[in-house]
């Protein structure tokens, strides 16, 4: 790795003609810990149907179906739009009323530590299934949620991956539910961008491929990894590191009421059923169990939210776990002007403001807008 | 002379001289404490992995415990390790993770019969 790095520095001077690659050798190296993407897909051990083609088409026709809602008012896909990335336009989500939250966007969800903002799944089916009972979404049972499958045309679907119906119990009906939404959305991946052809090609020591990523994305991305310190919770090929921070977004839902975050999605996971560690897992060997079976408990989970992936990042606007932000300028401004007396977890060091200029501001933007498709 | 060469070789072949073997020595809080090590691969980034820690000096180490925090952010990790013993003061340590770069400081707490004695050890992770 050393090598080509060095290379990299001695071919820049003279890489005139199509621009040049800015960063550092250290840079590069960071760099190239962003990839490769996508990563290769490997299925759900918890997850009997993972990965199984007819799962796959079974539960991408039940995300669209609202025969899930106990009355037929909601799909999985009124809230997570398939023609808008998998996530709402609208700051927060409305249910049977308005929603503390904003929709994620359902993509890269596959092999995950946590679910939720506030991470109260270890496992994508049981994120799936949450929303069938929850009683602001589809308010549905399970009881009601069999009967009306046996009755319908997907039982026959059903029946061929899972074996009869009517032996089944209710909860075992629901989960296996759960486990055919999964099995669609881990299909939902983002597409390599134009900053993935500037990584691999960094990392091939393709330089003159590499030049053609444009200097102001080149300049964020410096920004990104040094002086904004965003890479310290962006980490990793889907720039998350899939813990929970406060990022300083307010978390009063009024005057009040709080979201609790972290805190109150440990709780449910910590009472729940549907963890890797319980008996609805496929798995026999528990793989994933340690972190439900481990994971610490602590007042400064109060307030914070999981880091979003920053994939796709152009493509999912509102942003942050309320959808009060409206567009990337604003959260980068909101990061250069953070607020530290309205801190709410003690202690993310990280953020400070930042007082970065226009011109630094906008080439942040850039770099987060290459993690999407760019669309002609 | 021979005989006297031998014999100071199995004697110390013993649990003694072994002991730490391509571990890195962690860092007592007190100058009278046991020596003790700990053996680690690359650390990932965000990434579960696992350490070995060993107490030499041929002592009863009653209980090990494992934490880590990064000192310029006033946080620890948000797991708790678990610790198992796997030989005569051998202790494999799982489920250990950091979750963004920096500097992280390994603590180990060893309890021998009569006391506790404190071990530290930087980890750079980039
Ligand atoms: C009424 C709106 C609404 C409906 C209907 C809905 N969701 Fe969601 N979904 C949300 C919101 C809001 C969140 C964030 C919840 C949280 O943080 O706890 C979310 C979170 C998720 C997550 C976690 C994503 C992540 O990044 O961790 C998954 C998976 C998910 N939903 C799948 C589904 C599926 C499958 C369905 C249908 C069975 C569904 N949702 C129905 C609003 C909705
Ligand atoms: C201390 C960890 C941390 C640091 C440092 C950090 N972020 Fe974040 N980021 C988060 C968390 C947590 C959220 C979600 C906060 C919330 O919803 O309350 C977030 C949200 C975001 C979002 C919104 C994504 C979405 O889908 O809603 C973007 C974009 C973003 N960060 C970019 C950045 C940039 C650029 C930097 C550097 C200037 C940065 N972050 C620094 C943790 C961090």
């Amino acid at each position: 790795m050393r090598h080509w790095a060095v290379l990299v520095a001695m071919v820049v001077q003279v890489s005139a003609v199509h621009g040049e690659v800015l960063l550092s050798e250290a840079e590069i190296s960071q760099t190239l810990s962003f990839g490769p993407w996508p990563p290769s897909l490997e299925t759900d051990p918890s997850n009997r149907v993972s990965g199984d083609s007819r799962a796959i088409a079974l539960g991408g026709a039940l995300f669209r179906d609202p025969i899930l809602s106990v009355d037929g008012a909601f799909s999985c896909a009124s809230c997570h739009l398939p023609e808008n990335a998998f996530t709402i336009p609208q700051a927060r989500a409305l249910g049977r009323a308005m929603l503390d939250r904003n929709s994620p966007s359902l993509r890269n969800l596959a092999g995950l530590r946590w679910y939720g903002w506030g991470g109260k799944s270890d496992n994508l089916w049981a994120a799936s299934l949450h929303p069938i009972l929850d009683e602001l979404e589809m308010a549905n049972t399970a009881e009601n949620w069999k009967d009306v499958l046996q009755g319908g045309l997907y039982s026959r679907g059903y029946e061929a991956l899972f074996g009869p119906l009517a032996a089944q119990p209710p909860e075992q009906v629901l989960v296996n539910t759960g486990k055919l939404l999964a099995a669609y959305q881990e299909t939902l991946v983002t597409a390599p961008t134009a900053f993935d052809a500037f990584r691999d090609a960094l990392e091939r020591g393709d330089l003159v491929a590499a030049a053609s990523y444009p200097e102001t994305a080149q300049q964020g991305l410096q920004l990104f990894l040094g002086e904004g310190n965003c890479v310290f919770c962006h980490s990793g090929p889907r720039f998350s590191n899939n813990e929970f921070h406060d990022a300083g977004v307010p978390y009063f839902l009024s005057e009040t009421e709080v979201d609790p975050g972290r805190f109150a999605g440990l709780q449910t996971l910590l009472s729940s059923p549907y963890t890797l560690n319980g008996i609805w897992s496929d798995d026999s060997q528990k793989g994933g169990a340690w972190a439900v079976q481990s994971v610490r408990q602590s007042h400064a989970d109060f307030g914070t939210f999981r880091t979003p992936s920053l994939r796709g990042v152009a493509e999912t606007m509102p942003y942050m776990h309320d959808g009060s932000l409206k567009d990337l300028n604003a959260v980068i401004r909101h990061y250069n002007e953070i607020d530290l007396d309205r801190m709410h977890a003690d202690g993310e060091a990280v953020l400070s403001p930042l007082e970065l200029s226009e011109r630094q501001i906008a080439s942040l933007v850039a770099f987060l807008k290459t993690l999407s498709e760019i669309r002609e | 002379m021979i005989r006297a060469a031998l014999a100071l070789v199995l004697f110390s072949s013993g649990p003694g001289l072994a002991c730490g073997l391509g571990g890195r020595a962690l860092a007592p809080a007190e100058s009278d404490a046991p020596q003790a090590y700990v053996r680690f691969e690359t650390i990932p980034l965000a990434q579960p992995f696992a350490l070995e820690v060993e107490v030499c000096g041929g002592r009863d180490v009653d209980d090990l415990r494992v934490d880590a925090i990064m000192p310029a952010h006033q946080h620890g990790m948000n797991y708790v390790p678990r610790v198992t013993a796997t030989g005569h003061d051998v202790f494999k340590v799982e489920g250990m993770l950091f979750h963004m770069p920096g500097l992280w400081q390994l603590q180990v707490d060893v309890q021998l019969q009569e006391r506790v004695v404190h071990y530290t050890y930087p980890i750079e992770l980039r």
